[in-house]
């Protein structure tokens, strides 16, 4: 659906962003980027938007080259939404019903739908219990919730998040990982860039690693987190199931709850050998 | 002001119609600056502070704290007023005299005053009658329905989102000060005084640029649909 080939982008300071990088967007439903700072993850976010216009290469959107006429960027924002990092910064109302509601209606979206949606979205990010709250007294993750929220209402087919994870705590990071889950089995593409790799190992199929704005590794997570070393050299590290998996001996499971079940299979065998042959402890 | 408006959403009467709490604060105020009647003045002034200490079950110490902010500069301005000088003693109903000049109250003065600071305290508790329970959403209901400019309430709609993030944003950067000694002393609190204030202006630069990319990614067209 989305790819963009042989992108670069120099800002005009001088500094290069992005090195003739090349993504292809269709090889998962989540797709991961990640990278040290500096290594190029928003400004390719903001060049998928078509905030920033690339120095050379392309973006494809459903295999044509975006174009950055207004209308058309009017059209391609309505089927790509971006969440990004800082809520304050994107959350313009003083009330969360009007900000979700907010590209909704300047999409020119009749009043009733707006309101379906942006209920639906409410409902989605579980937010329903303080949309007559002003936004200044919710939480941090409340008011990343009211962002994702106004990125799902508009029924975008690929929402790009930046960040999600960051400055969140171990339940509002559940919740975002459950909104990705749900958006992934509503045949949404999600393409997410973050430093959390437990993060980004938990809910991704596919993962590129960014490095001085170029993609240096690709791949599937198990395989590109096995790579240690190039990772190091990004300045990355693996998440603790990898870590485990390469210093235990045991196999690389994607969620928490697996190992626990795969140690406790393991333990009962063991029990039931003993068993079987007595005591390990005899005198 | 955060205080103010977490009593605006949270008080008793934050349920109430907005429209009816907006035609009484509006009606009253308009009696209050008609009629020159000091005894109508302080029953208003009266009757609005029972209104939300009582039903709008705003804490009393608070409300009180509120009204000595303005009421310092009140009772300043009221003396002023208050006090006459004069070469001549005949007119003053009480009077001191300093290097021949006689300070003092004429009667003319102290009724005009009289009469301003219980208007002032009439005007004060409907403006805080007003801001403490009718929240901004429903102020806007109420701007729509006294069909306001829309471009007017959209002002007004944003300038309080960001008057509450640069506040925010204000007290991180002045704790992070007070947390590195920067108000140990005057020179020290100067400079971070300048430092804080540089900081502030830095970071509505860049919040600006921000939101601007923000606004294009939600396909702005102009109009914020208040």
């Amino acid at each position: 659906m989305i790819k963009v080939k042989g992108l670069s982008y120099v800002y005009k300071d001088g500094s290069v962003a992005l090195k003739n990088m090349t993504l292809d967007f269709n090889n998962g439903n989540v797709i991961g980027i990640i990278g040290e700072n500096g290594a190029g993850k928003s400004t390719l976010f903001l060049n998928i938007m078509g905030i920033l216009k690339p120095g050379t290469g392309e973006i494809l959107y459903k295999d044509s080259q975006i174009s950055y006429d207004r209308n058309y960027l009017k059209n391609y924002r309505k089927k790509i939404g971006i969440v990004f990092q800082d809520p304050d910064k994107q959350i313009f109302f003083s009330n969360v019903y009007d900000d979700i509601a907010f590209a909704l209606r300047n999409s020119d979206i009749p009043e009733d739908i707006v309101k379906n949606r942006v209920l639906d979205a409410l409902e989605d990010t579980d937010l329903l219990e303080v949309q007559k709250k002003p936004v200044h007294f919710l939480s941090y993750g409340q008011k990343k919730r009211v962002s994702i929220a106004g990125a799902m209402a508009m029924d975008c087919e690929i929402i790009l998040f930046d960040e999600p994870s960051a400055g969140l705590d171990p339940s509002m990071r559940e919740k975002i990982i459950n909104i990705i889950h749900n958006l992934k089995s509503e045949g949404k593409k999600v393409i997410i860039s973050s430093h959390d790799m437990d993060f980004i190992y938990k809910v991704t199929d596919y993962i590129y690693v960014l490095k001085d704005g170029s993609n240096v590794l690709e791949g599937d997570p198990s395989e590109v987190f096995l790579n240690d070393d190039k990772l190091k050299e990004c300045g990355l590290e693996q998440p603790w199931l990898i870590k485990i998996h390469q210093n235990m001996k045991v196999p690389a499971f994607k969620e928490e709850y697996e190992l626990y079940k795969y140690w406790s299979e393991i333990n009962e065998n063991s029990n039931n050998w003993n068993g079987l042959q007595g005591s390990p402890h005899r005198d | 002001m955060l205080s103010m408006d977490r009593h605006a959403y949270s008080n008793g009467l934050t349920d109430a119609n907005p429209l009816k709490k907006g035609a009484f604060a509006g009606t009253l105020l308009g009696i209050a600056l008609v009629f020159d009647i000091s005894t109508l003045h302080l029953l208003i002034a009266l009757g609005t502070s029972i209104i939300v200490i009582i039903m709008g079950k705003v804490d009393f110490r608070v409300y009180l704290k509120l009204f000595m902010i303005p009421g310092s500069f009140l009772i300043l301005s009221i003396l002023t007023l208050l006090v006459s000088i004069s070469t001549d003693q005949k007119n003053f109903l009480i009077s001191g005299e300093i290097f021949g000049f006689y300070f003092g109250v004429v009667k003319t003065s102290l009724s005009l005053s009289w009469l301003i600071f219980t208007r002032c305290l009439a005007t004060l508790s409907i403006a805080y009658f007003t801001a403490l329970t009718i929240p901004v959403n429903q102020m806007v209901v109420i701007m729509k329905k006294l069909r306001l400019p829309s471009v007017l309430i959209e002002l007004i709609v944003l300038m309080y989102r960001f008057i509450n993030i640069f506040i925010k944003s204000f007290y991180e950067s002045y704790n992070a000060l007070i947390l590195k000694n920067g108000f140990a002393d005057l020179r020290k609190s100067r400079k971070s005084i300048s430092l804080l204030a540089a900081m502030m202006f830095n970071k509505i630069l860049g919040g600006y640029k921000d939101w601007r990319v923000v606004l294009e990614t939600k396909n702005f067209n102009g109009d914020f649909h208040v």
